[in-house]
């Protein structure tokens, strides 16, 4: 029984890998030897032609809408998606990729190379991901991921936004917080090697956040410094004030 | 023309005005308290963003260095910022948050720091630059730079170092003048860089950047 079972499983399997009936297999045109142009109102599913991949970036060399698929010569991105998710929006603790600084994904992975990002999650999972990632991979992964666009993770308190916003944009100087907008922008957009924050996620912010005060990856200068002053408190509201920010729709 | 001149009389107003109530804030916010964990934790606060040892960092904005920065410079624009004359969105709160009696130890501890040129170019034209600074640009009666600032550019005390800045910083600073320090300049010491800045094109800021962040 279990047997049949097992085979009727298989066989529904390579049905369902052969594909649905499709021109190319059964052309009822090819059959009747006639073409579309001979009868202009022929407009069944199988015959219709595919709309155009949709591409909201038409300067990417990578066509987003081909996605989770990338270009047969483009970056291993598979290996990287695994975990960051097929459009590379990230999943929790994993950070979102889909429009981070190139640089700044550049930089990273040269940390997860040198050991220098020495957080838990880091050392288990990114330390062997990289060690035999050529340099030119590593920049054309950055460049792949910093085209995709990124979607915000939305998923902080909302009633901590707009404290988070406050300490965002101007910090504490009483307690000697800095503000965040100096480096990482009005918008959270961040610049050159300095990340996007804007719609990543509270998990991941907040980790990190806390991470630099725990003695980890101390060499992200300013960053252990700019945190020692930080409470809990004002960590849950930083981190959840970003993972609402859409910054392309505040910049617009 | 006439126009012209009664929009900025009337938008100087307006600014004055918003200068004037900044201002009467700022100085009631600026009580003469020690700030939190003291002097020490002061100094580490302002190398959070200006750099280790004060040697600027390129943020999102160009932050500029402090390392061998004049004394009196820097505790004339912590007394500008805190009482809005010169109006930044970051440096209002931040220099409200410290203490009159706290700025010289803040201004010593910058000043004997290292202030070597950090090298990298700005794009601009290193030899116009060091034209424009020793000669100045007598048919856009643009003053020699030195005049104030010393050949060497080292300025001396309410009259800034420009030897070693950042580029990008010196450029900003050239470019928005009047919307930072319109109101101290109006009847200051720097009333000359009002029209010296305004006859300044982007690619003499941009050379004069050039020479003087190469200046030792």
């Amino acid at each position: 029984m279990k047997q049949i079972g097992l085979t009727v499983a298989s066989l529904a399997i390579s049905f369902l890998a052969a594909g649905p009936l499709h021109a190319q297999q059964l052309d009822p045109l090819a059959l009747l030897k006639v073409t579309p142009a001979s009868v202009p109102d022929h407009n069944c599913v199988i015959c219709r032609p595919a709309p155009p991949l949709y591409n909201p970036r038409p300067d990417s060399p990578y066509p987003l809408a081909l996605l989770p698929l990338p270009p047969a010569n483009g970056p291993p991105v598979k290996n990287c998606t695994f975990c960051h998710g097929v459009s590379a929006q990230g999943l929790g603790v994993v950070p979102r990729l889909a429009g981070q600084r190139a640089a700044y994904i550049e930089k990273e992975l040269g940390a997860f190379r040198n050991h220098s990002r020495d957080n838990p999650y880091s050392a288990l999972y990114m330390w062997n991901a990289v060690p035999n990632l050529p340099p030119e991979t590593a920049r054309a992964l950055a460049d792949y991921f910093s085209r995709e666009a990124p979607q915000a993770a939305a998923d902080g308190n909302r009633a901590l936004v707009d404290q988070g916003r406050a300490l965002y944009q101007a910090g504490e100087p009483q307690a000697n917080i800095v503000t965040c907008v100096v480096c990482h922008g009005p918008d959270a957009q961040g610049v050159g090697a300095i990340p996007r924050l804007a719609g990543l996620s509270y998990s991941y912010l907040k980790r990190r956040l806390e991470q630099w005060n725990q003695g980890y990856h101390q060499t992200a200068k300013p960053m252990p410094q700019v945190t020692r002053s930080l409470s809990a408190s004002e960590i849950d509201a930083l981190a959840s004030y970003l993972s609402f920010l859409d910054d392309r729709a505040a910049s617009r | 023309m006439m126009a012209i001149h009664g929009r900025y009389a009337l938008s100087s107003i307006a600014l004055a005005t918003a200068f004037m109530a900044v201002g009467s804030f700022g100085s009631a916010l600026a009580g003469p308290r020690e700030s939190s964990g003291g002097v020490q934790a002061k100094i580490e606060y302002c190398e959070t963003c200006h750099g280790a040892s004060g040697q600027g960092f390129y943020g999102y904005y160009a932050i500029p260095r402090l390392a061998g920065q004049q004394t009196g410079y820097i505790e004339d624009q912590l007394r500008d910022f805190s009482h809005g004359e010169r109006h930044t969105p970051i440096m209002g709160p931040v220099a409200r948050s410290v203490s009159p009696s706290e700025y010289s130890a803040i201004a010593a501890h910058f000043h004997a720091m290292n202030s070597a040129p950090l090298g990298g170019g700005s794009g601009g034209n290193v030899a116009l630059g060091r034209d424009i600074f020793m000669n100045g640009i007598p048919e856009s009666n643009v003053p020699a730079c030195w005049a104030c600032h010393g050949q060497d550019a080292h300025g001396a005390r309410e009259i800034p170092r420009l030897a070693g800045q950042l580029p990008s910083y010196l450029i900003k600073t050239l470019s928005n003048w009047y919307e930072q320090r319109g109101t101290k300049s109006a009847h200051g010491l720097s009333a000359i860089m009002v029209p010296t800045t305004h006859n300044l094109t982007r690619a003499q800021m941009a050379a004069v950047a050039a020479y003087v962040s190469g200046l030792r």
